[in-house]
């Protein structure tokens, strides 16, 4: 039997028993997906920090509301769709966090020195990625760490997102167009 | 040209997560799990103590109330020496009007308040 039907039969089995309330099962699924989990909220945040907290945040809500999943074997699909929603709400407080922040960035920057101005271009490339996955809507910054990053099929991208194959393409498109734009001095 | 953008970022995601700690997010996790958990039943018992109380306050207020107002006791304020009478409609010369007005005006009978301690026994709460 390969790795994957392994890891899928655990994970059936994990997912029964947590929901009769095995905490020990519900702690080896965190187990088995926190990596992709991480990965993919991070993919839609751009940084650690926020990341780690919508992975525990989806966890915990997915540890509340198991027993009603009655498919075992998609707990995966389940899980990530938590992960993305809880990641979309954050990216959507950032965002318009980060739309404040260059609002009143624009206003000072008409004060500030050309000293200045070229300390602030001199940026890694974690902090370039960050500041242009908050100029993505939340469909977009969902899309590209789906299918651009975490590259599932665009058939589960769409299972995930709750939308048509058609409609995905389309927002990794757009993520793409933007993302080439707003990063385009990491890519030559 | 198209996975360009997606190469920077995955990079970028790898280079990020390299010095994760799983172990300590899968403990997070658990740790916040067994505090919501054991949040649970206390939070039940705290609205049942809760809506105790407001429903003793409620009853505490209404008597407070009752209390003030009309009195609920035996030494509570003498009611007031009040009869009333229905008086059939028949004897009523409005009723010969055939204006619309008047007849709404007139209603089905009429109520009439009297102090005369002859008509006590027949007060409307009687019939």
């Amino acid at each position: 039997m390969s790795d994957t039907c392994q890891e899928q039969d655990e994970t059936v089995r994990l997912v029964r028993a947590s929901q009769g309330g095995d905490r020990v099962a519900f702690d080896r699924l965190v187990q088995l997906h926190q990596d992709q989990a991480m990965r993919v909220a991070f993919g839609v945040l751009g940084n650690v920090h926020d990341a780690a907290e919508v992975v525990q945040e989806a966890f915990l809500k997915g540890y509340l509301r198991i027993k009603s999943l009655a498919a075992a074997e998609s707990f995966r699909f389940w899980i990530l769709r938590i992960v993305v929603n809880e990641a979309v709400s954050r990216h959507r407080a950032l965002r318009r966090r980060a739309a404040m922040m260059r609002a009143f960035a624009a206003v000072d920057s008409r004060r500030r020195s050309p000293e200045l101005d070229e300390k602030g271009n001199a940026e890694d490339l974690q902090a370039a990625v960050e500041r242009a996955l908050l100029r993505l809507t939340a469909s977009q910054a969902k899309a590209i760490a789906l299918f651009g990053i975490e590259d599932l099929p665009h058939a589960e991208v769409a299972r995930i997102m709750g939308c048509s194959a058609t409609v995905t393409r389309w927002h990794v498109h757009r993520a793409r167009q933007k993302l080439r734009l707003l990063l385009r001095e990491y890519l030559e | 040209m198209d996975r360009d953008v997606d190469g920077l970022l995955r990079r970028n995601a790898e280079r990020q997560l390299a010095g994760f700690d799983w172990d300590r997010q899968r403990r997070t996790v658990m740790q916040h799990l067994a505090a919501t958990q054991d949040r649970k039943p206390r939070r039940g018992i705290g609205i049942r103590i809760a809506s105790g109380v407001a429903a003793g306050l409620v009853l505490a207020a209404g008597y407070l109330g009752m209390s003030l107002l009309g009195g609920t006791g035996r030494d509570a304020m003498e009611p007031i020496e009040t009869t009333t009478v229905r008086e059939s409609v028949e004897d009523d010369p409005l009723l010969a009007s055939t204006d619309p007005a008047t007849i709404l005006m007139a209603g089905s009978m009429r109520l009439l308040v009297s102090n005369d301690p002859m008509l006590a026994p027949h007060s409307l709460w009687d019939q």
